[in-house]
This record gives C-alpha cells, sequence and structure tokens, in this order.
C-alpha cells in the first residue's frame, strides 16, 4: 500500500504529461485539419490528388509505426527528434488526417445553395467560404472535433513505448521497481484514461444534439 | 438600348441541350415572365444571365455588360443582378438584417452605418422591419423569401431575377410574397421572373414567355398570350394550368 501511495505523485506528473502532448497535438491537428480540408474541398481534382493520397496513407498505417519511424528512422536522415517531439508530431499527423475530413465533410455538406446566392449577391470565393460556408460548417466540426481529443488522449499511450514519460509510462517504471502494486497502479490509470476521455465524449454527443 | 438581351443562346449539361437557340429581350422597367413545363429550361436562363452557368454559345448583355466576355469581372456583373432563389437561401447564421447587409458591406464597400439604415430601410420595404433581427429559422417562409428580396435589392441592381419564388411556399402565403414583386413592377424595376403564377403574369408581366424543352415556343404581351396563343403547344398547356 505505501508503495502505491509513493507512485501517485509520479502518476500525477505522468497525467500532466499525457495532457501536454494530447493538447499539443491536438491544436496542431486541428490546424492541420483546417488547412487540408479546406484546401480538399475547394481545389480541383487533380490538384487535390495528392492531397487525398497523403491523407489515405496517413489514415492507412498504424500510428506505433508512425512514431517509430519518426523517432527511431528519421534520425538516420539527420533529423533527430526527441521523444516528446516524435509523439506530438505522430499523434498531430494522426488526427490531423482525421480532422480534415471532419473539416472538408462539415465543408461539403452546408447545401450548395448557400454558395450560389453569396456568389450572385458578388461575394468572391474565398470570402464566401470566410463568410457564409465556414461559419456553418463549424458547428458540424465541432462535435467530431471534441470525439478526436478523446481519440487522441487514448491514443498517446503509445508514446510510452518511445519513452515518453506520460500517464503509462509512470507506471509501467513503477511497476518495474515494485512488481507488486502492478494492480492497483495500472487499475488508477485505467481510471485516470476513462475520467478525461468519458466527459469529453459526453460533451461531443450533448453538442451533436444541440448542434442539430 | 434593352437593360438585357439574350442572343442565341445555347447550353448543355453532358449530352442533355437544355437551352437551343434561347434569344429574348427585356426593355428596361419592363417584367418578363418565363413559364413552362418543368425541366424547360427555365431556371437555366436565369443562371446564365448572373453567370452562376456558363454558356456555350451566344451572347447576354446586361446593361452594356457582355457576360460571356472574359474581362467582366463577376462582381461588375453580379452587382447589376440581383437573384431570388425558389428555396430562399438564406444565410442561416446571420440576422435578417446581416443577411440584407451583407452584399452592400462586403460587395459594395458601405460602412456598418450605411448599410445598416440602407437594410432596415429595405425591410421596412418588404414589411418586415420589425424582424431585423430574426434569424431565418425564427421566420416564416413567406418572410424569409421577403428578407431575401430584400436581400437582393441591396445591391441595387439593374435587373432582378426570380426563381420560381414562391413554388416552395404555402399556397394562402404566396401573396405576401407577391405583392412585394408587384409593388416593384410597379415602381419599373426590370424583373425576369420564372413563375408558375399564372394570375401574376397576367396581371403584371410586359411580355410571356412560353417555353418548353429548351426553346421559346412563344412570346406576347400578356393580353394576346393568355387569350389568344398561336401555337398549339402553348395552347395544351395553358389549357392544363389556368
Amino acid at each position: 500500500m505505501s508503495s502505491y501511495l509513493v507512485a501517485l505523485p509520479a502518476l500525477a506528473r505522468g497525467l500532466g504529461t499525457t495532457f501536454a502532448i494530447a493538447i499539443a497535438s491536438m491544436v496542431l491537428a486541428v490546424g492541420f485539419g483546417f488547412v487540408v480540408g479546406t484546401l480538399r474541398s475547394i481545389l480541383p481534382r487533380a490538384l487535390d490528388l495528392p492531397l487525398l493520397g497523403a491523407i489515405e496513407f496517413l489514415r492507412g498505417i498504424p500510428l506505433l509505426v508512425l512514431m517509430y519511424f519518426l523517432f527511431f528512422g528519421l534520425p538516420q536522415l539527420g533529423v533527430h527528434t526527441s521523444n516528446n517531439v516524435a509523439a506530438i508530431a505522430a499523434l498531430a499527423l494522426y488526427a490531423g488526417a482525421l480532422g480534415s475530413e471532419i473539416v472538408r465533410g462539415a465543408i461539403v455538406s452546408i447545401p450548395p445553395g448557400q454558395t450560389e446566392a453569396a456568389a450572385a449577391l458578388g461575394l468572391r470565393r474565398f470570402a464566401i467560404l470566410r463568410l457564409v460556408v465556414i461559419p456553418q460548417a463549424l458547428r458540424r466540426m465541432l462535435p467530431p472535433f471534441v470525439a478526436l481529443f478523446a481519440l487522441i488522449v487514448e491514443s498517446s499511450s503509445l508514446a510510452a513505448l518511445i519513452d515518453v514519460t506520460d500517464l503509462l509510462q509512470a507506471a509501467r517504471q513503477n511497476v518495474e521497481r515494485d512488481p507488486g502494486v502492478a494492480l492497483p497502479v495500472y487499475l488508477t490509470v485505467l481510471i485516470a484514461y476513462f475520467a478525461v476521455n468519458y466527459p469529453v465524449s459526453v460533451a461531443s454527443q450533448r453538442l451533436e444534439k444541440q448542434l442539430a | 438600348m434593352p437593360m438585357l438581351e439574350l442572343a442565341h443562346v445555347r447550353k448543355s449539361f453532358g449530352q442533355n441541350e437544355v437551352l437551343k437557340d434561347i434569344s429574348l429581350s427585356v426593355e428596361p422597367g419592363d417584367v418578363c415572365c418565363i413559364i413552362g413545363p418543368s425541366g424547360s429550361g427555365k431556371s437555366t436562363i436565369l443562371r446564365c444571365i448572373n453567370r452562376l452557368v456558363q454558356i456555350d454559345a451566344g451572347t447576354i448583355v446586361i446593361d452594356g455588360l457582355s457576360v460571356t466576355d472574359p474581362a467582366v469581372r463577376d462582381v461588375d456583373l453580379r452587382r447589376r443582378v440581383g437573384m431570388v432563389f425558389q428555396q430562399f437561401n438564406l444565410f442561416p447564421h446571420m440576422s435578417a438584417l446581416e443577411n440584407v447587409t451583407l452584399g452592400p458591406r462586403k460587395v459594395r464597400g458601405l460602412p456598418a452605418d450605411e448599410a445598416d439604415a440602407l437594410g432596415r430601410s429595405l425591410l421596412a420595404k418588404v414589411g418586415l422591419e420589425e424582424r431585423a433581427g430574426a434569424r431565418p429559422a425564427q421566420l416564416s417562409g413567406g418572410q424569409q423569401q421577403r428578407v431575401a428580396i430584400a436581400r437582393a435589392l441591396a445591391m441595387e441592381p439593374k435587373v432582378m431575377l426570380f426563381d420560381e419564388a414562391t413554388s416552395a411556399l404555402d399556397p394562402e402565403i404566396t401573396g405576401e410574397v407577391l405583392a412585394v414583386m408587384k409593388q416593384l413592377a410597379v415602381e419599373r424595376t426590370t424583373m425576369v421572373c420564372v413563375t408558375h403564377e399564372m394570375g401574376f403574369a397576367r396581371e403584371v408581366a410586359s411580355n410571356v414567355i412560353f417555353m418548353d424543352a429548351g426553346v421559346v415556343v412563344e412570346s406576347a404581351p400578356p393580353a394576346e398570350f393568355f387569350s389568344a396563343p398561336k401555337m398549339e403547344r402553348t395552347k395544351s398547356f395553358l389549357s392544363k394550368v389556368l
């Protein structure tokens, strides 16, 4: 029991790292998702193809393999990434690919009559997007983006495998020192992930109902 | 000189030729009503006039500006043409007033206070000044369409296009929209109306055009058009709708 209590501050620090990584990844993924998703919704098919290819590629590879590639592979090209940076970059690319689909889907779901009415007023393409389409699309993006954050928090536990001292890694280190605390420590970790993600996914569902 | 002139306009979507050599002209202050069965190309004509659709051949000239001249910018053309859609297409995230002032602010470059004053006067004109702050979802269909008319008028266009402006409305509220359109006609606004409202066409039109299968079958002033149509196709259409 006493060695379990000793582990708690380290777990708390690990949870802090998990949060920091998830938030940094989320910010980057939202930015990436907006740029790529918006471009994909307006580019002609030929110019969209490379983006489509990149998104399909990112969606078709395991996140852990991407993390290993960025952390172990890139240094051989002279690009040295710290554990945290590799973890954040991998999560941002992975979630950004999903985010770009959220953004593109929301934009193309706005009825074409909206764009036509704005065009008939003489607004230019960019102004139509900025003033008419995106404000309406934002409402539709919000619930899936909130759900995406829960996915990032969950997936960030893979960063433990490239030695990021997140919540899971903090737990592993303590259990290695004292295998006897494995049950209470891992139970704590399970509950901590759930305690973060459950309110987030409830919020996403509520938003969906409210904005529908 | 006509305010609007179409000459030998052709348009195909894939294999489907929807406009086959359309010519018509509208004098300033006139109201041109286009009637005909669905799929006859009526709405496409309106969409070609403000370049929402590019024509394949022929010419369209509005107030001296050629629609087919690539040197004429979309914005210069569209400032001269107001359009009212069957489905209203109001911007749901903006109030009625913001819908009306968007064009004046962002396209005409009016300062916010001038745009607001213009917007309020136009909402008053369509009988909706008290609903300036309402979102489209809080307005009835007839009110939404009247806001849409005010929005189009806010660009101070030379020509107003109405694309079946009352077709999406319940019969008992088409009247409030038609009343606004009649008022515009009385004020000598140049209008092209695609419509199924034969009463409106008979009362307001300077000229009625009957279209079928992408061609103008018959064109005449309403008195003549409705009482003595010349073409068999027109007669059979009128016998069904009147």
